[in-house]
């Protein structure tokens, strides 16, 4: 598994294209019904997912990071939100805290990290594969 | 050569900038993006204006409108300062942003600035680490200044993010 990180419109999907993948082997975030949210190669947006299933007044954590071990070839790819002052809404906080955390989760469990900057990579985690 | 130096407001990134314009030598023209709309921008205008008397540049006035400008001739290196307000005059001024390719007309702009000297040295805003919980006009403004800093960025011999006046090198390099 695979993550990709980095504030909005910094590159990430133009990276997640330049890795191969073509748009139909990626996932939106921010629309795919959540039975299909893991079901392709890629899910982009990860935290317009979370943001869906707060609203939706689910809890985001215990079943994307399920999904995520169910599907351990997948790349996900998040945008970095906990950048500024904290919000005043409650819903914008709890959004914020999900994603941060569940991003942490995620990143515990990649084989590979990646942090995009202006479009530029940095790799953050590398390489070794997880045996057993 | 093509440097992109990107930073968060009150990063350095305008005194890391103009160290780098000064150490590549030669002649130098800066071209200034900040209209002076009140006596904030006029108290940041004399700051810079203070920090770059020292330095020797040329200063010209440039809001918008890159593309069909005439650029200054026969510097060494230009310094633009900075890519987000260029942007924010071009979305607000006359022509607006709704119509036409704005980024596009901006990133022709500053192929044309490129290619009328030695170097030029871009500084640009980090604005992308905060969320994404924005009024949809302020998302358009990111989105522009996000590709416009990128496609630069693919150009660009070196990109440099400036924290607390120190240089992290996302790309290239340049000679102490």
């Amino acid at each position: 598994m695979k993550l990709i990180i980095g504030g909005i419109f910094s590159g990430k999907y133009e990276r997640l294209l330049s890795l191969g993948f073509g748009e139909n082997k990626i996932a939106d975030g921010a629309s795919v019904p959540y039975e299909e949210a893991f079901a392709k190669p890629a899910l982009y947006k990860l935290n317009g997912l979370i943001r869906r299933m707060l609203e939706d007044g689910k809890d985001p954590q215990p079943w994307i990071l399920e999904q995520v071990k169910a599907h351990p070839e997948i790349t996900i790819v998040c945008d970095e939100v906990g950048g500024g002052v904290v919000p005043i809404d409650k819903l914008d906080r709890e959004y914020r805290e999900a994603v941060g955390r569940i991003c942490c989760e995620i990143a515990k469990q990649a084989e590979s990290v990646e942090r995009i900057y202006c479009g530029l990579v940095t790799e953050l985690k590398a390489g070794e594969k997880h045996v057993g | 050569m093509l440097i992109l130096i990107i930073g968060g407001s009150a990063s350095g990134k305008s005194e890391f900038a103009e160290a780098v314009v000064q150490k590549l030598g030669g002649n130098r023209l800066y071209a200034a993006t900040m209209q002076p709309f009140d006596a904030e921008c006029e108290k940041r205008i004399a700051r810079h204006r203070e920090m770059r008397k020292a330095k020797q540049f040329d200063t010209w006035e440039i809001y918008r409108g890159l593309i069909d400008a005439e650029i200054p001739v026969g510097y060494h290196t230009i310094l633009l300062e900075c890519l987000s307000n260029l942007l924010a005059n071009e979305m607000y001024g006359p022509k607006g942003w709704e119509n036409g390719d704005l980024p596009q007309r901006i990133l022709k702009g500053i192929d044309k600035l490129a290619a009328s000297a030695e170097n030029l040295v871009i500084v640009s805003n980090e604005i992308f680490q905060d969320g994404d919980r924005y009024h949809p006009e302020t998302m358009q403004y990111m989105e522009f200044l996000g590709l416009i800093n990128r496609r630069i960025a693919e150009k660009a011999d070196v990109v440099v993010e400036v924290v607390s006046s120190i240089p992290i090198f996302h790309k290239g390099e340049i000679e102490k």
